[in-house]
């Protein structure tokens, strides 16, 4: 091993104490400046995942991310409902690949009944890719009160094939229209899904027709869906449906991508400041860094004329003060690195069964990592002077006795 | 010292070297002027150097281990022109051919007593320094004080720890200063009997610095400054 190393670990264990805050002061400031934005970027991540079977979402005017967190993700009420020709209007018209209906209002065990068609199975990321919600257990739905339940659902609830349950009004558990909390229809489950991380996983999948006895709608004109999942064969022809929709006013199109755009916007929005105050996170830490490597400075300097009066050049105790600041900085950062993984990683499971889909692993990026990793240069920045006054100090400063 | 050819460590010359001094003197300031005596010891001479507080040995005994280096005058040891102006090359001699045993020890405080030694040893740039550290320790009877850090050590235990670091990496020149300093008179004898024998089991030169006159009186060989007007102030 090298004798600065071998010194510098000694030197460091010697004032483990004063390491210990130091190495404590890097990882924190690391950790701090790195969760929220490994976070979002799961978030980001998880989200684009679940919104990539289809192109455009179709719903009722209103807020375009009120109508994905509802319509795609189950988490919020709706905008409102649209009239099912919409929905009979796309599928029939030229151009469209798949049109898929969503219809809402229903919850067991505050799983969303999702009332749909059998397009929905249908649903793929790329035109030649296998289906991307398959089957586990069973099969897919055929006729009215048939279920198809989310893997997590299933699980959840102790769903089997074959096990029957009663629905209830509303997106969650017990809500409005007190006097008629269940329906007289009874689902009965039929397939189970494999899991996909995405919040189908919590759906309980049945056909629209299902959805609209049990709301009384029988006859067409009052029949009505959600939202329609709208997948075209051409890439233009997604631009002339959002305009042809929008145009008829009775429909809002939202662009998925577009929506997660708005919400990154605001998102980096957000990081910019916290960008900001992490930046002065690791500015505390550096000094933090700077005094430890002063507070050291006589002790140093013993040690350092002595390696010097037993014959060490001057790059080995330079070396020495370089090293040792190396690897306190070195441990810091990388435990702030763990640490900012560890917490956004269990941080995103948590966040991510709130929100109903399952958050990828942090995902630790250069540009990311080098903001912690800066910390090193400027340590070693930090290390400079007092390294040159090793190098210049005499070897006999301390050993004249008396 | 002008004219002084530039002499190469040779590395097989680890002990057994004569060691001359030539017109030597050293300025301490504006006030001090140091002067000394010409030394002409053969390879494994055993010396000591004693006077009055303030005459000047432990300057003596810097110059001769090329820390410092004199203001007129020159020191030798076998091939080496210690008093070379080129540092890297005192530094060589240094880590190769010198134990220094420090009047006040300088062992590091958060090493253990066989770190200190491998810690002379690494720098010396010796293969296996671990092993021959606790080799060290060992003749030196500290076998069962390997792990203790020096405070956890007799001043006597210290001190041997440093003879350990100091002769560990089998110097040609031992250099002690005053090595009964610390101890009572029974330990002084049995240090002054450990020092000698170690230098004579190395073949090294050895020069011990005392105002002891019980440690002095144990030398054949011995220079007094001051007292013989060699080692004036001016
Ligand atoms: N760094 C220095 N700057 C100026 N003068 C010094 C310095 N070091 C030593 N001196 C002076 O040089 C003289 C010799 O000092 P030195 O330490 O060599 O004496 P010594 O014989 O070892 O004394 P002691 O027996 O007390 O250890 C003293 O008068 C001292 O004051
Ligand atoms: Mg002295």
């Amino acid at each position: 091993m090298n004798t600065s190393l071998w010194i510098a670990i000694r030197a460091l264990r010697a004032r483990r104490g004063a390491l210990l805050l130091t190495v404590l002061a890097v990882a924190l400031a690391t950790a701090t400046a790195l969760t929220v934005p490994l976070v979002s970027r799961q978030v980001e991540r998880g989200a684009q995942d679940a919104a990539q079977v289809f192109d455009l979402l179709i719903a009722a005017p209103g807020s375009p991310t009120q109508a994905l967190t509802s319509s795609l993700f189950y988490l919020d009420a709706p905008n409102g409902n649209l009239p099912a020709s919409v929905y009979q209007d796309l599928k029939t018209s030229p151009g469209t690949r798949r049109a898929v209906p969503i219809g809402l209002g229903d919850n067991h065990l505050g799983f969303p009944v999702v009332g749909t068609s059998t397009a929905f199975f249908d649903q793929r990321i790329k035109p030649k890719d296998p289906p991307y919600f398959r089957v586990a257990q069973g099969r897919i739905f055929g006729t009215e009160h048939e279920v198809v339940a989310g893997a997590r659902a299933a699980r959840e609830a102790g769903l089997r094939l074959g096990t029957t349950f009663k629905g209830a009004h509303g997106l969650e558990e017990a809500e409005q229209h007190e006097d008629e909390v269940e329906h007289e229809g009874v689902y009965r489950v039929v397939g189970i899904l494999q899991p996909t991380g995405g919040p189908v996983d919590r759906a309980l999948l049945t056909p629209i027709e299902t959805i609209w006895e049990a709301h009384g709608q029988l006859t067409p004109a009052s029949q009505q869906v959600t939202a329609v999942l709208y997948t075209s064969e051409q890439l233009a022809g997604i631009y002339t449906t959002v305009q042809r929709i929008n145009a008829g006013g009775k429909a809002m199109a939202v662009l998925p991508g577009q929506v997660f755009a708005q919400a990154r916007d605001v998102l980096a929005q957000g990081q910019a400041a916290y960008a900001g105050l992490s930046l002065l996170v690791l500015g505390i830490a550096a000094l933090t860094v700077w005094l430890g490597v002063h507070a050291a400075t006589l002790e140093r300097q013993r040690t350092v004329a002595l390696l010097r009066a037993l014959g060490a050049g001057r790059p080995t105790v330079f070396g020495l003060v370089l090293t040792e600041t190396l690897l306190t900085v070195t441990l810091g950062v990388l435990l702030g690195l763990g640490l900012a993984l560890l917490v956004s990683g269990t941080g995103g499971q948590v966040l991510g069964s709130r929100l109903g889909f399952v958050l990828p692993a942090p995902q630790l990026t250069w540009p990311l990592a080098l903001r912690a990793l800066a910390l090193i240069p400027l340590g070693l920045l930090a290390a400079l002077p007092p390294a040159i006054g090793a190098a210049r100090l005499s070897p006999l400063r301390y050993l004249s006795s008396s | 010292m002008s004219g002084a050819t530039t002499v190469a460590l040779p590395p097989d010359i680890r002990t057994g070297s004569a060691l001359t001094t030539h017109g030597l003197s050293f300025q301490h300031g504006r006030e001090v002027t140091l002067t000394y005596p010409d030394l002409h010891l053969p390879a494994g001479a055993q010396l000591t150097i004693t006077g009055p507080s303030g005459t000047g040995k432990t300057t003596l005994l810097h110059l001769l281990a090329g820390l410092l280096r004199p203001t007129t005058g020159e020191v030798r040891f076998g091939p080496t022109l210690v008093s070379a102006p080129q540092e890297g090359l005192r530094e060589a001699f240094r880590r190769t051919q010198v134990g220094y045993v420090f009047q006040d020890f300088h062992l590091m405080p958060g090493l253990s007593a066989l770190e200190n030694v491998e810690l002379g040893l690494r720098v010396a740039g010796t293969a296996q320094p671990h092993a021959k550290a606790k080799a060290a320790l060992e003749r030196l009877d500290l076998g069962k004080r390997l792990h203790h850090a020096p405070h956890q050590l007799s001043t006597g235990e210290r001190q041997r720890v440093a003879l350990a670091r100091a002769v560990a990496h089998s110097p040609g020149l031992l250099l002690v200063d005053e090595p009964t300093a610390h101890l009572d008179r029974s330990r002084a004898g049995a240090a002054l009997d450990l020092l000698c024998e170690t230098a004579d089991q190395l073949g090294a030169t050895l020069i011990v610095v005392t105002h002891d006159p019980l440690v002095a009186g144990a030398f054949a060989q011995r220079i007094e400054l001051g007292e013989l007007g060699l080692g004036d102030k001016q």
